[in-house]
């Protein structure tokens, strides 16, 4: 499956991060937030210009659109929700 | 900045307290909203003092507690998801834990969320025996259904835990016993996490560091890790001992890249972040309980077609409340023209600043009794000097803590962060992160207030960005002082003037802010953060994160104002040859707005009396309201309005006036909060002078404009 940017997937989707295409300040602070390549996470809500927001181990976490676009996730499982 | 400047800076706690008495030095480390101010105000109770870093706009609480014959002193860290964090923040955190070293390190972890906050907790385990691990939020994990085994937890982690709750008064105690224990514990050894495919090069990093002969207090393993990580703060503490194991590091971070398509910095995290959910996993239960009340309200907040009208409308009616009840407006202005004046009166004379001006006329008539047989001078430099000076403080005072109370109660809820979210779109389009709202609408009513509100933003670049665009957001002196001019130049255009101000200035900022954010990238609005759990706020940890806002403007800001208030008298009461003069326009004041008129030329301020302008113009950077009544004085009339009237100005003049009161540096307080929030002179120097060139250009262009529109 190919990974895609995570401002793509629809709310209630399971993703597994990638990585991020982010200078290495923000790019480490994202994994360190819990958003490290294999983190398993829950996408809340994603409303197009919106923040998306996700689940990362418990906690809510937003995420802006143009951050969104350049992090990178696969959809954990086959089917769709 | 240098690791051996950035402790030169430091101007923290002193490192061993007066009275020979031992005291522990403990650093207190937690994820963001973890309850960190909660429980540092209660365990040092609410006496702290502020260390700073300058430049950085970071302030550091630090404070005490007695505990069985120890003095304990306790520095509140700014939050942080990891010790490899990067930017200022990561840099400040390293430094205290590295190069000021506590002797115990207290770290907190989220009782409403123990998988994730405990990452933090076992990188501080990593790096020494000296931690005390406090379990937050005990309250809360309790009413969510949420129960943790602390023994468990313990023992996974090798250190004492201990479950806390401010809101219950829960574990203090226990907290410095457990902080004393481990202060004089024996040493121990550090935990180690298995970080799988790293631990070959791990190993190699090692023993190569151990042959370098690092400090004690650094164990090779952990250096090891952080070099791995390429964290740089730890690249240029051990680097000039160990440049080898540093370049190898490097290397190696090439070789597992490519090795295992992962960078090492992202391995480590995953590693730890299994480490701390295996350890959740076993110490934590859940029970399911109905969605709450917070919850039910927080899908309406999170919802994008609801979240920015609640947010605005939020924003707005605290603004309202607030300046309201502190200086009348904007009530005052609705109800009058809505022609109620008399209750608009009602208004003007009973809020917190109406009487607080009335209780200063008195005290200064009692003043003025007392001092009849003085000298004049003596008399002016107590009266329009000193207490002049302190009044400017003081009717900030109670403005200054309505707002630290609205922001301290936006913060602790985790209303803020929800409010960012929903508004974030919206300020986007100007360049400017939803964080900027609240700051920005503060400022309309007092750009000092509104610019203390900044801190709200995360982003170093975006708060210089507002530091330096929102003074031009029209205050209510000013609107004061448009009225004025507006009366003086006939109600109908003066009205459609005072719009038109408003209108340019917001449209100003936004274009400013606009262009700013298309050349420098650094400043662009991004957001990238957590979303707390709503939650009431503590009565206690707001009351006193307000004062403690509330004390440091007194301090700090106050004294600047006071200084540049006593400087502008002296320049209004002496002669250039430094006599003491009741004359303003034999001043040096004077003097200087009298060299000043060629410069006013262009917007039509002539003749004999246009020094007068000028002078205002100069009175009106202490307080814009001054500028009113420094225009009674210097032409003799009563009335402003006359006063304004008797300086034969056209209406061109006095459109154009108004654009440059409404852009030039609104008053003395906002210069001395933007030097002492950024503490840098530079950005104060720079807001002072952007103000005063887009105000003269501005004023310009309205003259030309309006004097080509009358011919």
């Amino acid at each position: 499956m190919e990974a895609r940017p995570l401002s793509q997937f629809k709310e209630g989707e399971e993703v597994v991060i990638r990585g991020a295409a982010l200078d290495e300040e923000l790019r480490f602070r994202l994994y360190y937030m819990g958003l490290y390549p294999g983190s398993r996470v829950k996408v809340v809500r994603n409303d197009g210009k919106y923040p998306v927001l996700v689940e990362v181990h418990g906690s809510l976490v937003a995420i802006s659109a143009d951050l969104a676009h350049r992090v990178f996730a696969e959809r954990l499982g086959g089917e769709k929700q | 900045m240098s690791l051996s400047s950035f402790v030169a800076h430091f101007h923290g706690p002193p490192a061993r307290a007066e009275g020979g008495k031992e005291v522990i030095r403990v650093g207190i480390l937690g994820f963001p909203n973890v309850g960190k101010s909660a429980l540092f105000n209660a365990l040092t109770g609410g006496e702290a003092k502020v260390a700073n870093w300058p430049g950085a706009t970071v302030e550091i609480h630090y404070g005490y507690a007695k505990y069985a014959g120890r003095l304990i002193e306790f520095t509140d860290l700014p939050g942080v998801y990891s010790l490899g964090e990067g930017g200022t923040i990561g840099e400040i955190v390293k430094s205290y834990l590295l190069l000021q070293r506590p002797d115990v390190l207290l770290v907190l972890v989220d009782g409403t969320n123990v998988e994730r906050t405990l990452s933090l907790a076992l990188q501080a385990a990593e790096l020494s025996d000296k931690v005390v691990i406090a379990i937050t939020k005990l309250d809360l994990a309790h009413s969510r259904g949420i129960h943790v085994n602390v023994e468990g937890l313990s023992r996974a982690l090798g250190r004492k835990v201990v479950p806390t709750s401010v809101g219950w008064g829960l574990g203090l105690e226990e907290l410095m016993r457990a902080i004393v224990e481990v202060h004089e514990s024996r040493r121990g050894a550090p935990l180690r996490v298995d970080y799988g495919p790293l631990e070959p090069y791990l190993a190699e990093i090692s023993s190569k560091l151990e042959q370098a002969e690092l400090p004690s207090y650094l164990n090779a393993r952990w250096v090891a890790v952080k070099l791995l990580e390429r964290d740089s703060f730890v690249e240029r503490l051990v680097g000039e001992r160990a440049r080898e194991a540093v370049e190898d590091a490097r290397e190696m971070g090439v070789e597992v890249t490519r090795a295992l398509g992962k960078e090492p910095a992202g391995v480590i995290a995953e590693a730890r972040f299994r480490r701390s959910l295996s350890i959740a996993a076993g110490n934590v239960a859940r029970s399911t309980l109905r969605l709450r009340r917070a919850e039910r309200a927080d899908k309406l907040m999170l919802d994008p077609r609801l979240s920015p009208l609640i947010s605005a409308a939020f924003i707005f009616a605290l603004f309202f409340a607030g300046f309201t009840v502190n200086t009348g407006f904007p009530l005052n202005v609705i109800l009058s023209s809505f022609g109620f004046s008399q209750l608009a009166e009602l208004v003007d004379k009973y809020n917190l600043a109406a009487l607080m001006e009335a209780g200063i006329g008195y005290a200064i008539s009692l003043l003025e009794r007392l001092l009849e047989d003085s000298p004049e001078w003596a008399r002016s430099l107590l009266i329009e000097g000193v207490v002049g000076g302190i009044s400017v403080v003081l009717l900030f005072l109670p403005l200054i803590f309505t707002i630290a109370l609205m922001f301290a109660l936006l913060e602790d809820s985790g209303l803020a962060p929800r409010f960012a979210y929903g508004l974030h779109p919206h300020t986007c389009k100007v360049g400017l992160s939803g964080h900027s709202l609240f700051p920005a609408v503060v400022c309309l009513g007092c750009n000092v207030g509104g610019l203390m509100a900044v801190r709200a933003s995360p982003n170093y670049a975006e708060r210089l960005k507002l530091y330096l665009l929102l003074p031009f957001l029209p205050c209510q002196a000013r609107l004061i002082v448009f009225l004025a001019l507006a009366a003086a130049v006939g109600s109908l255009v003066g009205l459609v003037g005072i719009l038109v101000t408003y209108f340019a200035s917001i449209s100003l900022v936004a274009l400013l802010s606009y262009l700013l954010d298309k050349i420098y990238k650094s400043s662009r609005p991004i957001m990238l953060m957590d979303i707390p759990n709503l939650h009431m706020p503590l009565r206690r940890v707001v009351w006193w994160m307000a004062w403690s806002t509330t004390k440091h403007f007194l301090y700090r800001t106050g004294s600047v104002i006071f200084i540049g208030a006593l400087l502008t008298w002296a320049l209004s009461s002496f002669t250039p040859s430094l006599e003491y003069t009741s004359d303003p326009s034999r001043s040096i004041a004077a003097h200087i707005s009298k060299a000043l008129v060629p410069l006013f030329e262009p917007i039509g301020i002539e003749g004999e009396k246009s020094w007068m302008v000028i002078y205002g113009l100069m009175a009106g950077f202490v307080a814009k309201e001054i500028y009113l009544s420094s225009m009674a004085v210097i032409t003799g009339i009563e009335n402003p309005i006359e006063a304004i009237s008797s300086l034969g100005l056209s209406e061109a003049t006095i459109l154009a006036l108004m654009a440059f009161i409404a852009l030039y540096i609104p008053c003395l307080g906002t210069i001395s909060v933007i030097y002492t929030e950024t503490r840098s002179v530079r950005v104060a120097l720079t807001a002072l002078v952007l103000s005063l060139l887009t105000g003269y250009v501005v004023a310009v262009a309205v003259y030309h404009a309006f004097s080509l529109a009358a011919l």
